[in-house]
């Protein structure tokens, strides 16, 4: 039951959430960056039938084969792979949701580092992602249009001088490029200054959205940020501009940290013990539960009232206590109150293996 | 028939939310992620800014003779039959795309299948986020970003 195609990825982390990170603050958790782009002369994948659907797949995949940017190249076509297989991958951030809602003829490449996930036959032919730990934006970036020069070498383009990458949706048309940042706001929400910052962002031409990206919630204090403008402007400014913004925001949350240790010490070192104290105790454990309580743990290592747990290990409960991770890890399919107990009994054990 | 969310009316609802208002209760039923901002006064950002219905359009429907998809199709779906589809809409669609962006000339990429990116675009690029880091102080990255600068350099 346990795909034996995914079970490398079951031992590890995706390299944006391991690596230690060089910005102590620890808000802006992860950066990533996209391209949608259709090949000429092929129906887009709304209106497209089935067969060309899947015709198209394997001229995509071919090519994408023989690409010398991406390292350790891994391919999952999405009708091989079972339901939670599907959920894995967006609980990785490799795929969407969409994705997945149709099988036939769409698919996911990823690298071994899980840097790069290349979508094929999403809304989009193809949807290339690039995602680095913190806001290492320009790296994201020029790997980004290294692999997109590599693809655009190989299969061309539907692209017109005035319009142009022309894509499905016209929210997307001209560079077909977006750039995002997952960020963990904590204070911004406790403090309560977070609608008045979210209410400038969206002004600002910059959306907003939940820890899945487009149509899901907010979990954990943790909120996407990405860029709206893909027509007028040329990538490298988006990237600019994004910077400057997301910089505003990390401020804003850096003085609200600095104003509740200042005046609300105690108040923080409470929220921060008890999540501790839930996550060490409890024998059930929701999904959501584990967010919001990992949130507080997050917040207490950056103000430095908790130092026995690294970012890494709370990277890791937050991968793993998720449904589809959770369900691999013990390789079977779980009802929901086992799913909780089991979730509990992990969050545990990881706690206890770093020492408090 | 799925019940659709009172106030995006696009996602189903899942959510029961109970309000008093004016010593009344009321029930709205809601998505997840409505109500959510909701409860924390925080509102996600809309998933497509404009969606039109064939009424208000007032525009004669035209077809687009590559994939066939109609114009009010299109405005239904917001998406696309073919790289065709743009062109045999005309007006219509490069009005909402203005709306959208506030522009409808592509200022980014001009892409041909020999297209690369210049070294010195990426060295202007690096360079930048090697002022960043250093003003941050972060230092590990910045000493990567030397180093890849430095390989640049080097290809010369």
């Amino acid at each position: 039951m346990i795909d034996e195609k995914l079970k490398w990825m079951l031992g590890k982390l995706p390299e944006w959430m391991n690596g230690e990170f060089t910005n102590k603050d620890d808000i802006v958790i992860s950066s990533r960056v996209r391209l949608a782009r259709n090949i000429k002369g092929f129906l887009f994948p709304s209106v497209a039938s089935p067969e060309e659907l899947v015709r198209l797949y394997y001229r995509i995949e071919d090519t994408l084969r023989s690409l010398k940017a991406i390292h350790g190249m891994r391919i999952y076509p999405a009708w091989e792979l079972d339901e939670l297989g599907r959920k894995f991958f967006v609980e990785r951030h490799l795929a969407s949701i969409d994705l997945f809602k149709k099988k036939e003829g769409s698919g996911v490449v990823i690298d071994e580092s899980e840097k790069v996930s290349i979508m094929i036959n999403e809304e989009d032919h193809l949807r290339i992602q690039c995602i680095y730990e913190d806001f290492k934006v320009e790296e994201a970036f020029i790997k980004l249009m290294e692999i997109d020069d590599e693809i655009g070498s190989m299969l061309n383009y539907a692209y017109k001088d005035t319009l142009g990458f022309i894509t499905s949706c016209p929210t997307n048309i001209g560079t077909g490029f977006r750039v995002s940042a997952l960020l963990h706001i904590p204070a911004l929400f406790v403090s309560g200054k977070i609608e008045e910052i979210l209410k400038e962002t969206i002004s600002s031409g910059i959306m907003v959205r939940g820890y899945y990206g487009e149509g899901t919630e907010v979990r954990g204090n943790i909120f996407q940020f990405s860029t709206s403008q893909t027509l007028g402007r040329s990538e490298e400014d988006i990237v600019q501009e994004f910077k400057t913004k997301i910089y505003d925001i990390a401020h804003n949350e850096k003085e609200a940290r600095k104003e509740l240790i200042e005046k609300n010490h105690t108040f923080i070192e409470d929220k921060v013990y008890r999540a501790y104290g839930i996550l060490k105790n409890a024998r059930m454990l929701s999904s959501l539960e584990v967010m919001e309580l990992t949130s507080h743990l997050r917040l207490g290592i950056s103000l430095g009232i908790i130092k026995e747990i690294n970012y890494s290990t709370l990277n890791e409960i937050m991968l793993f206590q998720q449904p589809a991770h959770l369900q691999f890890k013990f390789g079977r399919t779980l009802k929901q109150e086992e799913r909780d107990y089991l979730r509990s009994l992990f969050v545990r054990r990881k706690l206890t293996e770093s020492g408090i | 028939m799925e019940e659709l969310c009172e106030k995006c009316k696009k996602r189903k609802s899942e959510v029961e939310l109970v309000e008093i208002v004016e010593g009344e209760k009321k029930l709205r039923k809601l998505c997840k992620i409505c109500a959510h901002g909701e409860a924390t006064g925080v509102s996600m950002s809309p998933v497509l800014p404009v969606k039109k219905e064939k009424e208000e359009l007032g525009e004669e429907n035209k077809i687009c003779p590559n994939c066939g998809l109609s114009l009010f199709e299109f405005f239904k779906k917001t998406k696309v039959g073919c790289e065709f589809c743009y062109e045999a809409f005309g007006e219509p669609i490069i009005k909402l795309i203005q709306k959208i962006h506030g522009d409808t000339v592509h200022k980014g990429k001009k892409y041909t299948p020999k297209y690369r990116v210049t070294r010195e675009f990426k060295m202007r690029v690096l360079e930048r986020a090697l002022k960043d880091a250093v003003e941050r102080e972060e230092f590990e990255r910045a000493a990567k970003l030397r180093d890849m600068l430095k390989s640049l350099q080097e290809e010369k």
